[in-house]
C-alpha cells in the first residue's frame, strides 16, 4: 500500500499538469512586411487571440514539450494606416469569406535555454484564405510571472494560400506587389 | 479617441506633404492616381458601392430630417430603412417620399426595429437627450444633429451616455469636421502655414425668417422652437457653432470668453430670438474670432477667413484660397499653384481632391471633386465609421471575450483612431465642447454680457 502511494506521488510529481495561457488584448503584435515595385509596405494588428496549453516548467530545459494551442487573427483588423490599401489587402485575402488567419500549434521542441528564454521549434499548421498548410518555425518563449511571450517570424508566399498579390493602379502603371511576405509576431498570453 | 492626429506640426507637414516641390508633386500624382482609379465611379464620395452598408433609421422628418433623407438616398452605404415622426402629416410624407422605409409614429418603436443599425436624430435640440439615451440603450449607433442640446446639462448627459457605450459609434453633427475641403486644410493650418494666427472672421448671411407655419396652433408653436428663447440655441447655436468649431479645430484653439450682441431687425413678428447677431470670442494668446450672423440680408453669403502674420486663408463652399503677405517666406509649391484674383490680391487655390498634373487630354487643373454638402459627408462618415466600429467590436469580442467600457474605448481608439481607419468626424467630447461654446455665445447675446468659458464648463 505504501509502495502504491509512493509511486502515485512520484508519478504526480513527474507529470506536472499543462497550464492554459490565454491571449490578452493590448500586449501582442503581429506584423506582415512586404515589398512592391513602389515601396515596402507593412500591415499590423494587436488583435491576436487564442490560447496555449503547455507545461511551462518543461520549457526550462531542452526536450519535447507537451503542448497544443491556437492563434487567431481577424483579417480585417490588419491595418496599414491607409484606408485604401487596407481595403485592397482585405479584398485580396478574401476577407468576407475567410475572416481569420489561424495558427494551430501541435508540437513544441525546446532546443536550448539561455537567460530564461527558451529557443524552440514549433510545428503545426497555418490557415489563410481558407487554405491550410503545415508550418514549422523557430520561436523564442519567455515566461515572466504569469505571462508567456512567444516571438517568432516566418516567410510566406501569398500565392501558396491562393492570394493573388494585389496590383493597384497608378498613373505610371500598375503597382507590382511581391509574392513573398514576412510574418513577425510577439504573442503574449496570460495564465 | 486619441489626439495624435491633432498634434500635427510643421515638421510633420514638411515631411509628409507639401514642404518641398517633390513632395507636392508626389501628392498631386497620388491625387491624379485616385482620379484615374475612380473613373466611372462617383468621385464626389469617399466611399463606393462596395462599402458595407449600415441601415439607418431617421427620427424627425421636419425640413432638416428631409434634407438628411435626401442625402442618404445618394449614399448606398447608408440605406434609410425606417423613419419616425410623431406628427401624422410628416410621417405620411415620409412614406410617400421613401416608400421602402418603414414608418413609426413613436421613436421607441423604431428603436425596437432590429433592421435599424444606426439612428439619426434630427428633432429639435430640446428633444435630443432622451432619444439619444434610448437609442444607445437599444444598441444603435447614433448620429445626433448639432447642437447636441439646448442646455449644458442635457449636452453633458448625452456625451456621458455616448462615452459609456463604446460598442456603438456616436457622432455629433458637426458637418464641417467631415467635409473634405475643410479636412484637407487641417494639416496645412496646423503646420502654421498662415504664420502666427491673429484673428478669424466668419460670416453667415441669409434672408430667411426661420418661421414655419402650420394650420394647427399647437403644432405651429412646436415647430417654431428656434424662435422660442427658452429652448432655442439662437443663431449662435444653430449656425455660428459650426463655423466657430471649424476655426477652433483648424487652429487648435479654445476661447476663454465670448461677447455677444443681437437684435431683431427684420423679423419683428413677436419672436424672442434675435435675427442678427455679432459675436467676439476672446482667446488666451490674444487671438480673436468674430462672427456675423443674420437672417435679414443674404449679401456675400457664408465663409470663414483665418488671418495670420504670413497669410490669410478663406474657406468658402467647397473651395479655399490662401492670400500671402508680401513679406511672407516662400513655401515653394505655391509658385506653381493655380491663382485666382480676389479684389487685386492673388489667391493661391487650395482644393481637396484636385490635380495640377497635366497629362495628354487632361486639364491642368480640376476643381475639387468633393462637391456634395458638408451634411452629406458627415452622414457618409457616420455610416462608414459605424461599420468600422461594429467590425472592430465584433472582432474584439470574438477574440478576447467581453470587456469593460474603458478597455473597449481604448481598443477602439487604438485600433481605429490610430490606424487612420475612420473617415474624419467629430467625437462625443468634441461635440460637447462645441455645444458649450455655442451656448455660452447665445448666453452672451441674450444677456449682453461678457461670458467666460471655463475649463470646468468644457469638461464632460
Amino acid at each position: 500500500m505504501k509502495k502504491i502511494l509512493f509511486l502515485s506521488l512520484v508519478l504526480f510529481a513527474l507529470s506536472a499538469p499543462a497550464e492554459v495561457f490565454k491571449a490578452k488584448f493590448g500586449l501582442s503584435k503581429l506584423i506582415i512586411d512586404g515589398d512592391s515595385s513602389v515601396h515596402k509596405w507593412k500591415v499590423e494588428t494587436k488583435v491576436i487571440g487564442g490560447f496555449l496549453d503547455v507545461d511551462a516548467t518543461a520549457l526550462k530545459k531542452p526536450g519535447t514539450v507537451s503542448s497544443k494551442g491556437s492563434v487567431i487573427v481577424p483579417v480585417r483588423q490588419l491595418k496599414s494606416g491607409k484606408k485604401r490599401m487596407d481595403e485592397v489587402m482585405h479584398a485580396a485575402m478574401n476577407e468576407p469569406k475567410h475572416k481569420l488567419i489561424k495558427f494551430t500549434i501541435s508540437t513544441l521542441e525546446v532546443k536550448s535555454v539561455k537567460d530564461g528564454v527558451s529557443s524552440c521549434t514549433g510545428g503545426g499548421t497555418i490557415q489563410i484564405n481558407g487554405i491550410t498548410k503545415p508550418l514549422t518555425m523557430e520561436v523564442k518563449i519567455t515566461q515572466t510571472g504569469d505571462k508567456l511571450t512567444v516571438e517568432g517570424h516566418t516567410p510566406l508566399k501569398m500565392t501558396s494560400f491562393g492570394i493573388k498579390p494585389p496590383s493597384p493602379k497608378l498613373p505610371t502603371g500598375n503597382i507590382v506587389t511581391k509574392d513573398e511576405v514576412k510574418i513577425s509576431f510577439s504573442w503574449v498570453t496570460v495564465k | 479617441m486619441s489626439n495624435k492626429k491633432e498634434d500635427f506640426n510643421r515638421r510633420d507637414f514638411i515631411s509628409s506633404a507639401g514642404g518641398s516641390l517633390a513632395a507636392m508633386a508626389a501628392m498631386m500624382q497620388a491625387m491624379e492616381g485616385r482620379a484615374q482609379e475612380s473613373e466611372g465611379k462617383d468621385t464626389t464620395r469617399r466611399t463606393d458601392d462596395s462599402t458595407p452598408p449600415v441601415k439607418m433609421g431617421l427620427i424627425g422628418y421636419g425640413p432638416h430630417g428631409r434634407d438628411i433623407a435626401r442625402n442618404l438616398a445618394q449614399l448606398p452605404s447608408a440605406p434609410l430603412v425606417a423613419v419616425s415622426d410623431n406628427y401624422g402629416a410628416m410621417l405620411r410624407r415620409s412614406k410617400r417620399e421613401h416608400p421602402k422605409s418603414k414608418g413609426y409614429e413613436n421613436y421607441q418603436d423604431l428603436l425596437k426595429d432590429k433592421n435599424v443599425e444606426g439612428v439619426i436624430v434630427a428633432t429639435a435640440p430640446h428633444d435630443h437627450k432622451q432619444i439619444v439615451i434610448d437609442a444607445l440603450k437599444a444598441g444603435k449607433h447614433v448620429y445626433c444633429e448639432a447642437p447636441l442640446a439646448h442646455t449644458l446639462d442635457d449636452a453633458r448627459a448625452i456625451t456621458q451616455a455616448a462615452l459609456a457605450n463604446p460598442k456603438q459609434n456616436f457622432q455629433p453633427g458637426l458637418h464641417f469636421r467631415s467635409e473634405p475641403q475643410r479636412h484637407f486644410m487641417f494639416p496645412f493650418m496646423r503646420a502654421g502655414a498662415i504664420g502666427k494666427a491673429v484673428h478669424a472672421r466668419t460670416q453667415w448671411h441669409k434672408k430667411t425668417s426661420w418661421r414655419r407655419v402650420s394650420p394647427n396652433a399647437t403644432r405651429e408653436k412646436a415647430i417654431n422652437w428656434r424662435l422660442n428663447k427658452e429652448i432655442s440655441p439662437g443663431l449662435a447655436g444653430e449656425i455660428g457653432m459650426h463655423q466657430a468649431d471649424l476655426v477652433n479645430h483648424l487652429l487648435k484653439l479654445t476661447p476663454v470668453a465670448v461677447n455677444g450682441f443681437g437684435n431683431t431687425v427684420q423679423w419683428r413678428d413677436g419672436r424672442q430670438v434675435p435675427d442678427t447677431v455679432n459675436l467676439v470670442y476672446e482667446y488666451e494668446n490674444g487671438f480673436s474670432l468674430t462672427q456675423e450672423l443674420t437672417l435679414s440680408n443674404s449679401f456675400d453669403g457664408e465663409y470663414e477667413v483665418m488671418h495670420g502674420t504670413n497669410s490669410a486663408v478663406m474657406l468658402r463652399g467647397t473651395q479655399a484660397w490662401m492670400y500671402k503677405e508680401a513679406d511672407a517666406p516662400l513655401i515653394g509649391w505655391e509658385v506653381y499653384a493655380r491663382k485666382m484674383p480676389h479684389y487685386g490680391s492673388p489667391g493661391v487655390v487650395l482644393a481637396a481632391g484636385a490635380t495640377t498634373l497635366g497629362k495628354s487630354g487632361k486639364k491642368l487643373y480640376q476643381e475639387s471633386t468633393f462637391t456634395q454638402s458638408p451634411l452629406f459627408y458627415s452622414l457618409e462618415a457616420f455610416a462608414y465609421n459605424s461599420h468600422q466600429v461594429k467590425s472592430a467590436v465584433e472582432d474584439f469580442l470574438d477574440t478576447f471575450g467581453e470587456a469593460d467600457a474603458d478597455t473597449l474605448a481604448d481598443y477602439i481608439a487604438d485600433q481605429l483612431g490610430e490606424t487612420n481607419s475612420l473617415l474624419p468626424a467629430a467625437n462625443a467630447v468634441q461635440g460637447y465642447q462645441a455645444n458649450v461654446i455655442a451656448l455660452k455665445a447665445n448666453e452672451a447675446v441674450n444677456t449682453g454680457k461678457r461670458i467666460e468659458i471655463t475649463e470646468k464648463d468644457l469638461t464632460v
